[in-house]
């Protein structure tokens, strides 16, 4: 296998969380309708319409169909940021009931605090559900999306605690137990079709359906990946480089999407480190 | 009829101890935050005796935090806790986690599990299907007190015509009373969105009781000429009260931006310990609404200073001006 990845130079030019969003943008194809989650998954569908591709629909749960950002990037699904020039306005049971469970999103974002090797997503407790150590938001609209979205995306930062053997609750469903588990419980919508990380994307093998490691960022390897996942995450056999964010798209995301640099940490120092990390405050 | 009522008497004749409450809205949007404040304010003056109240549901946002942080809740069901990118509930998160000042029983359901249960009492009907509750922990009850693991919440089917589709029955919910808030109502209770409805519309079919909390009242002329606009008919609704920026911190799309500042010093306040502080400047000091728009301070203009505000043009006429109204509170 060629050797691929590694250049950590490369994160004093942007951070891997902007990796990851930029790589997460890339995954939308013009012209079609994404639904957005809330949290960092505002972040993809916003660059990705203010870069290449402007023919999308956006769709959010709270209603919102059609609208772009104008201004700041927007603080949530319902906020007004959203709702200035939006194309029409309708209900959550819309977005969720009659959208998600009839394939009308092509594409679907979603964020995880844990998720598994089949794609199955927690972001409701870390810890005994009845006694939690973290008490994260719940499903939302991510159990329906997951349910009925025609292809969803994970969102998630990449380490042992995030990418598990085993959730502690299951909120939202993947490719369940893999195989065809998930056709034969009858879920209308296709499952997960990546995890994007901040270190790499994983891809369901087409008939295990088991995530494995497709794209490592031009930072990462193989084997910091590895060491990252907590299964055995098996490798591609035709893993691929993903090209670093262009300044067009870094230049969007600092200066219209976060600012602050709250989501993607740009204005702070990355540690340039390979080993596992402490678990965030709260992910979603 | 005129169903205008000033916002203590709506909580004092509303609001009862051991009964359920939704309030309507988005994490970040049209939550009858003023209403949570006053059952407060009222249980503070000692004229209302709530200690155990039951919040059916809606997103848990701000006005369910107030409460929960001042140790008024006993359970919960929740589609979400938080603020969306303006971070997590702390106060909710505290009472979950550490039983800060007490621990709450949570029954999670998803957005649209929710809203089905809604629906389903909206239709006064025992349950639903649903394909959503298929898979998954959600089915596990919270609110139980068999422990948490020792029956399903949902009841799995497959489809008895044969199809060979499987769904999960869930269970229907009326809330007691039903909070919402909306930019604009008439004295009858006729109520208008402006922005995404969310589920608060479902919501208010679902209550027993309604009261909405409305930014504006507007003209009875404006149900007449566009009638199309009414979200929630007059039926539906037993009393309205005004109060200006009744959904701040959150937002109300048309008039107002959410207050993302406050929203985190609030998780904050939490964090530092400080609730009872924040209560105490937040919730228990103005007198009136005048008083407690100043005491939001020269963020109210920033915060009106919304790009949704092009949603109320077609409507400002209809608006009534604040003197014509005959009440307000004192």
């Amino acid at each position: 296998m060629m050797q691929i990845g590694g250049r950590t130079e490369l994160l004093k030019k942007f951070t891997p969380m902007e990796m990851m969003v930029v790589e997460a943008s890339r995954l939308i194809h013009d012209n079609t309708t994404v639904f957005v989650g809330v949290g960092l998954s505002l972040l993809p569908s916003q660059l990705a319409q203010r870069t290449r591709t402007p023919g999308i629909v956006q769709v959010f749960e709270s209603g919102i169909i059609g609208a772009s950002a104008t201004g700041r990037a927007p603080w949530g699904v319902d906020d007004t940021a959203l709702q200035a020039n939006a194309t029409a306005f309708c209900d959550l049971m819309s977005a969720l009931g009659w959208m998600a469970m009839n394939n009308k999103f092509d594409l679907c974002f979603l964020g995880a605090a844990q998720v598994d090797k089949y794609g199955n997503v927690n972001s409701t407790v870390i810890g005994d559900y009845a006694r939690p150590r973290s008490r994260l938001p719940g499903s939302g609209g991510a159990h329906d999306v997951a349910a009925g979205g025609q292809r969803y995306v994970v969102l998630v930062r990449h380490d042992k605690l995030h990418l598990v053997e085993r959730l502690d609750y299951r909120t939202s469903p993947g490719f369940i137990i893999g195989g065809v588990s998930r056709e034969e419980l009858g879920l209308p919508g296709g499952g997960p079709s990546a995890i994007v990380t901040d270190l790499g994307s994983l891809t369901p093998d087409p008939k295990t359906r088991e995530f494995i490691l497709s794209r490592v960022h031009p930072y990462s390897t193989i084997t910091d990946i590895r060491n990252n996942t907590g299964w055995d995450l098996k490798v591609s056999d035709r893993v691929e480089e993903s090209l670093p964010p262009t300044d067009e798209e870094l230049n969007v995301l600092r200066n219209e999407l976060d600012v602050e640099g709250e989501f993607t940490g740009w204005k702070k120092p990355t540690p340039e480190t390979s080993t596992p990390r402490h678990p965030p405050a709260g992910v979603h | 009829m005129s169903k205008i009522l000033p916002i203590d008497q709506a909580v004092l004749k509303y609001v009862h101890d051991r009964e359920s409450i939704a309030f309507a809205g988005m994490p970040l949007m049209r939550k009858p935050v003023v209403f949570a404040r006053e059952i407060l304010r009222q249980r503070k003056a000692g004229k209302l005796k709530v200690n155990d109240l039951f919040l059916a549901g809606g997103t848990i946002s701000f006005g369910s935090a107030l409460l929960v942080g001042a140790g008024v809740v006993d359970s919960m069901i929740s589609q979400f806790i938080g603020f969306e990118r303006a971070g997590l509930n702390y106060v909710v998160k505290r009472s979950i986690e550490e039983g800060i000042p007490r621990r709450i029983r949570v029954e999670d359901e998803s957005n649209l599990t929710f809203n089905l249960r809604c629906l389903a009492g909206s239709l006064n009907l025992p349950f639903i299907p649903s394909i959503s509750g298929v898979w998954g922990d959600l089915n596990t009850p919270g609110l139980s007190t068999h422990g948490a693991h020792e029956y399903r919440k949902y009841i799995q089917l497959e489809d008895p015509f044969g199809t060979g589709r499987h769904v999960a029955l869930i269970q229907s919910v009326k809330p007691d009373l039903t909070v919402i808030e909306a930019p604009m109502a008439d004295e009858n209770g006729n109520t208008f969105f402006l922005g995404a409805v969310g589920h608060d519309d479902l919501l208010s079919r679902a209550g027993r009781h309604v009261v909405v909390v409305a930014d504006h009242i507007v003209s009875g002329e404006l149900s007449r000429r566009f009638p199309n606009m009414v979200a929630v008919p007059s039926i539906g609704v037993d009393a309205v009260v005004q109060w200006p920026l009744a959904a701040w911190p959150t937002c109300c799309p048309a008039l107002y931006d959410p207050d993302i500042p406050h929203i985190k010093l609030f998780n904050e306040s939490a964090r530092k310990d400080e609730f009872e502080d924040y209560l105490d400047w937040f919730v228990y000091s103005y007198k009136d609404p005048d008083d407690y728009l100043h005491m939001i301070g020269p963020d109210v203009e920033k915060l009106s200073k919304t790009q949704s505000a092009s949603l109320i043009e077609p409507f400002r006429k209809y608006l009534l001006k604040e003197e014509s109204l005959e009440v307000r509170v004192k």
